[in-house]
């Protein structure tokens, strides 16, 4: 065992590679996430002096209804979302698994909506939904319905959104397990197939349980997604009407972009993160805790 | 041939005979097969509506979109709504979009690739730890970084500077790079840079001549990730630029989307131009990039 300079020394061209990277990294995302937990214990209001207030943004947090509300909404719209876009993405994996001609075309074009700006989905989508000239309320009223004022009405501009941001966001979960399907042996079909084991059952017994760690990636990613969607939201609703769609990641952006209040807004963020170890952790454990092999 | 399979194609009252039988079963098989189709069909056009409809808009009339008539192609058809596209107006964001596009690719490009095979050929005390490092940072709320990076950025002035708009970019997307990176260097054989080295090149020299030339579609996989990244960017530009000149693409579409009597045509032809490079470039070289989005996630 060499002394750990001198080895270091050896190794001195891998670390010069991996330096830009790393120091990138660092100063840009991690140093900042540490540097907003710190900005959480001050206030800083624009035009006033930035003063060391300790825990008090945290107590002001638990009594801010519009907080409450906020969390509320980002839960239904996060699970939603998630599991939409999960169940979506899994029956389009599994059917392309299946379709051996066509693959490709079919690949690329379910993989279109998720290779176009958010800021682009969120002008397509809200032409599809405009009240007055957009396609799906001629359709509603070509079939003899009452026009829907999609964005205007709290439970109609949450299910928009949620809708919307699943239409973007399928493909992720879909590409993912499409991997994970396609790197199953086949060997373990054929002998199922020997044995009888009809189709449902091949999926519960064989495919399901070696998809497990592709699963926990896949929904740990969509739950980092939606629970820090942003710039989604902000286009698409701005958190309206009467702040029926404004989730963690908007009035985050609200605090510290528009009102100022940047030190709560940091405490707002410590928040989110918490709330996302959390979520990871449990998934951890759900997914991980038994793996058939 | 499972026991269900057999089952369904055994005799049943009416088919007395095995060739009705052996039809019975490929009857079976193309309706499975109709029925599959079928559905990737409806997906595919759940896909592509909203696309085609803005993509339609974008040739009609203001005339036409106001009569509300939803004709399916545009009648009578016009240009008209990208001549704002490329009038001066549309340009300067373009224009901020390449350079911030092309910046962030060709350095993130550098960045990742260097890594990437210090993680696929060496084995130095740390690594495991560095790699940690980069695949943590996924996990970081991009939302809440913003915060005290705006406030640093004031700080040393660099507020309207491309510069932050492509290291933002660059931070964003370079964990993920390396790893797509690191995959494709792997799958290419260590005595191909040995035997370069022998031949008397360094350690870049054989990188450069020998190994890259043969993961060209690592590099276009990972050219394509970091430019959809920058090129469909919002919230950077939306923070870090005040200056109308300093706009991207995005931004430029966004600020049409806060006025009260919205001009569809112009705002679709607006999105289709935005959006159409990024589709353009992901189906030239889907194949790349979906295999290697999944060699990389699945390392992961």
């Amino acid at each position: 065992m060499k002394p750990l300079l001198r080895e270091i020394w050896r190794w001195r061209q891998a670390y010069l590679f991996m330096a830009p990277a790393v120091l990138l990294v660092l100063a840009i995302r991690f140093y900042p996430t540490l540097d907003a937990i710190r900005l959480s214990f001050y206030d800083m209001h624009l035009g006033r002096p930035t003063r060391f207030v300790g825990l008090e943004n945290y107590v002001t947090m638990l009594s801010d209804q519009r907080l409450i509300t906020n969390l509320r909404i980002t839960a239904i719209f996060a699970a939603s979302t998630v599991v939409l876009s999960f169940i979506l993405g899994f029956g389009f994996a599994l059917l392309l698994w299946r379709a051996s001609r066509g693959f490709t075309f079919f690949r690329t074009v379910l993989f279109i909506p998720y290779v176009i700006a958010l800021i682009v989905v969120a002008l397509m989508w809200r032409w599809l939904l405009d009240p007055v000239q957009g396609l799906l309320n001629y359709l509603l009223t070509s079939a003899g319905f009452e026009s829907v004022l999609f964005l205007a009405r709290p439970i109609t501009a949450m299910w928009s959104l949620i809708i919307v941001a699943v239409w973007n966001l399928y493909p992720f979960p879909m590409v993912l397990l499409l991997a994970g399907l396609t790197s199953i042996p086949q060997e373990l079909y054929a002998a199922a197939r020997v044995d009888g084991v009809g189709a449902w059952q091949q999926l519960t017994q064989i495919t399901l349980p070696l998809l497990r760690p592709t699963m926990f990636i896949t929904l740990t990613m969509l739950t980092l997604f939606s629970l820090y969607a942003v710039e989604l939201p902000l286009a698409l609703t701005s958190g309206g009407p009467a702040l029926s769609t404004e989730i963690l990641g908007v009035r985050l952006y609200v605090e510290a972009f528009q009102y100022f209040n940047r030190g709560y807004a940091s405490t707002i963020g410590v928040l989110t993160l918490a709330i996302n170890i959390v979520l990871v952790v449990l998934y951890g454990r759900i997914f991980q805790s038994k793996a058939y092999y | 041939m499972t026991t269900t399979e057999i089952k369904n194609a055994l005799p049943r009252p009416g088919h007395s005979t095995l060739e009705q039988a052996a039809r019975w079963m490929r009857v079976r098989a193309v309706s499975g097969r109709i029925i599959l189709f079928g559905i990737l069909i409806l997906g595919g056009i759940w896909a592509l509506v909203p696309i085609y409809w803005t993509l339609s808009t974008s040739f009609k009339t203001r005339a036409d979109i106001l009569k509300l008539k939803v004709n399916l192609v545009p009648q009578p058809f016009t240009l008209g709504n990208y001549d704002f596209v490329i009038t001066e107006r549309a340009l300067i964001p373009l224009r901020n979009s390449i350079i911030v596009a092309i910046g962030t690719v060709v350095l993130g490009l550098v960045v990742a690739t260097l890594a990437g095979y210090a993680a696929a050929r060496f084995n130095f005390p740390g690594k495991r730890l560095l790699l940690g490092i980069l695949l943590l940072t996924i996990m970081l709320p991009g939302i809440v970084i913003l915060i005290p990076l705006y406030i640093q950025m004031v700080r040393i002035g660099l507020l309207d500077t491309y510069e932050v708009l492509i290291l933002l970019t660059m931070a964003w997307v370079i964990p993920f790079t390396v790893w797509l990176m690191k995959g494709f260097f792997e799958a290419i054989p260590p005595e191909l840079d040995a035997a370069a080295m022998v031949d008397g090149y360094s350690r870049l020299g054989a990188l450069l001549r020998v190994v890259l030339p043969l993961s060209r579609q690592g590099l276009a996989a990972g050219a394509l990730y970091i430019f959809i990244a920058a090129w469909n960017s919002f919230l950077y530009p939306l923070i870090f630029t005040n200056r109308a000149d300093m706009r991207t693409l995005p931004l430029f579409l966004y600020s049409f989307l806060g006025y009260y009597d919205i001009d569809w045509g112009r705002l679709a032809a607006g999105g289709i131009f935005a959006a159409a490079p990024v589709v353009l470039l992901f189906i030239l070289l889907q194949r790349s990039f979906i295999e290697g989005l999944i060699k990389g996630s699945l390392k992961g």
